[in-house]
């Protein structure tokens, strides 16, 4: 297989920023999921949601290089689809999906600050 | 190749297509299940590379609309997270012709879609004469034959004549022929296509008589069939 001609080559180099410039507001996105899973206000709909961000994470992510980031979210998008809000408690869900998030938190912010 | 691509994470498609166009093919980006349905009513495509978790319609449902409504056939290169054994099973039953899982893999798509062409274009890479009786297609010396003899072509004539013979029982709309022997030419439109179509048709005689028609399907394209008596 050949190697990307050097055109190509800076090309993806830009879409790599701009891709960890949209890691921040991934990870803004799956914040204010995260909040409201912690809340009173936790929801099929918001849990459908946190789901769906680590989904698009988990392909994008590994697609870009970030091999471990798309793997921690592709771990918590395979917990959450065990998961409803019907048959887990809030505390239940905080539990399983806690580490998960936290890891995923700081990977991402270690890449975007570096 | 002509790639047709459902994918709605932006950032993901624009990667692919860099990928894509670097390896020499055209991709179009679609981020919707109902957005890539409306052009396939009207355009033609070498392949679709169709994602399965996607706003409203799901890739699995696009296939399933694609094999039932489109009277083309497009090789489906299925790309998704969804890698266990009973999804790949699902999809390869509604007709997809590759599965993939994600991450995607630059490498390991472009293999993948080579395969496709592969079989999609079975021609030997040492074929130089492709028959199509009584037509034939020197490769090397860039001329069609009918019978034997010599049919001038202009060099745009001989290429439409070498892709439309390559897609045989396909329809292949206006803007897929154009891409493929014009390129991407913004000063060139579809009535280029007609205006050729017209004169590759009477060049070659194509007609009954020869064992060929052409054909003009109505808002879409061309489609080349040998006539089964």
């Amino acid at each position: 297989m050949p190697d990307l001609s050097p055109e190509a080559q800076d090309k993806v180099a830009k879409l790599k920023e701009e891709y960890l410039i949209s890691l921040q507001e991934r990870l803004s996105i799956l914040g204010d999921c995260w909040q409201q899973l912690n809340s009173e206000s936790y929801d099929e709909n918001t849990l459908s949601a946190f789901r769906t961000g680590c989904h698009k994470l988990a392909g994008s992510a590994g697609s870009f290089g970030f091999d471990e980031i798309s793997r921690v979210a592709r771990s918590l998008e395979k917990i959450c689809k065990g998961l409803t809000v019907e048959s887990h408690s809030r505390d239940e869900l905080v539990k399983f999906l806690g580490l998960g998030y936290q890891k995923l938190t700081d990977l991402i912010r270690e890449k975007i600050n570096r | 190749m002509r790639i047709a691509l459902l994918e709605d994470d932006l950032d993901q498609a624009k990667l692919v297509d860099v990928w894509l166009s670097d390896a020499g093919h055209q991709c179009y980006i679609f981020d919707s299940g109902n957005h890539i349905v409306r052009s396939l009513n009207n355009e033609s495509f070498d392949v679709l590379i169709l994602d399965w978790e996607i706003p409203d319609m799901s890739g699995l449902e696009v296939l399933r609309w694609a094999r039932e409504n489109l009277e083309w056939y497009s090789p489906v290169l299925f790309i998704t997270q969804r890698d266990q054994e009973e999804d790949v099973v699902t999809a390869l039953e509604a007709g997809a012709d590759d599965y993939m899982a994600k991450p995607i893999n630059r490498a390991e798509m472009l293999a993948r879609l080579s395969a496709i062409s592969r079989r999609l274009n079975p021609t030997k890479a040492s074929e130089s004469v492709l028959e199509f009786p009584p037509f034939a297609i020197d490769i090397k010396k860039r001329m069609v034959t009918c019978n034997g003899e010599e049919i001038e072509l202009t060099q745009k004539e001989y290429e439409l004549a070498l892709f439309i013979f390559r897609n045989i029982g396909r329809v292949l709309s206006r803007g897929h022929i154009l891409e493929m022997v014009w390129g991407k030419n913004p000063d060139i439109n579809t009535r280029t296509v007609d205006t050729h179509v017209s004169r590759l048709r009477r060049k070659l005689n194509i007609n009954e008589e020869n064992g060929w028609k052409l054909t003009s399907v109505y808002q879409h394209g061309y489609r080349l069939e040998p006539i089964v008596d």
